[in-house]
């Protein structure tokens, strides 16, 4: 299993990823940027790529999860 | 205008909500967060090596705003329902005024924002996720103090 998904929140803090993962954000994309593709599965197991979404329409993406 | 929750790893995996060891385990977490949270949007989940999540700098609770074409509005590294409304307000008035004999030409801009934090329904949320996930944050928290 990838780092990516980390068992422990303390060891995924402890390794240093998180910081290095918030430090390197701000220089990441910016407003005026083209956007990178968002491909996914929606919960009925259809696949959906954004970019179908976002050539008709404004689309808000919120990433997260239960906490 | 469209909304999208997407789906990542799990930012603080417990005994109950797990971290992800398979795609279906990642999906059924995700129809788990539809089911018990209540969230309305529509949910895309990310591929277990969180490749989308990845392109847009790998934050918990990121929103962006990318606008009809693909072009990337606005971003934040934390979500506030509130100020994304009212972006999204300020830039559908900008698009649409015209000034009669101006123009009107596009800019882009960064600030600081504030949020409230709410530690104890944070903690109940780390609960609800398992024991040691609270465990767990409160040992992170241990951590990032060294640090300072």
């Amino acid at each position: 299993m990838s780092a990516y998904n980390y068992e422990t929140f303390d060891g995924y803090v402890a390794s240093g990823d998180e910081q290095r993962e918030f430090a390197a954000w701000p220089d990441l994309l910016h407003a005026g940027d083209a956007a990178p593709e968002i491909a996914g599965t929606v919960l009925d197991g259809d696949q959906l790529a954004l970019s179908s979404v976002w050539q008709r329409r404004t689309t808000v993406v919120e990433f997260g999860s239960f906490t | 205008m469209a909304w999208y929750f997407v789906y990542t790893r799990e930012a603080h995996p417990g005994e109950h909500v797990t971290h992800h060891t398979s795609f279906e385990t990642k999906l059924d977490n995700a129809r788990l967060l539809r089911d018990e949270i209540g969230i309305r949007r529509p949910i895309l989940v990310d591929d277990l090596e969180g490749t989308a999540h990845r392109a847009y700098g790998l934050l918990p609770n990121m929103t962006w705003v990318i606008g009809r074409g693909g072009r990337i509005l606005y971003r934040a590294d934390w979500t506030s329902a509130a100020n994304v409304e009212a972006f999204l307000d300020r830039y559908e008035e900008g698009r649409r005024r015209r000034p009669p004999g101006g123009v009107v030409s596009s800019y882009v801009s960064e600030q600081i924002e504030f949020r409230d934090v709410d530690r104890e329904a944070f903690y109940d949320r780390l609960r609800r996720n398992g024991p040691r996930s609270y465990d767990e944050f409160k040992h992170a928290e241990r951590l990032w103090a060294e640090r300072d």
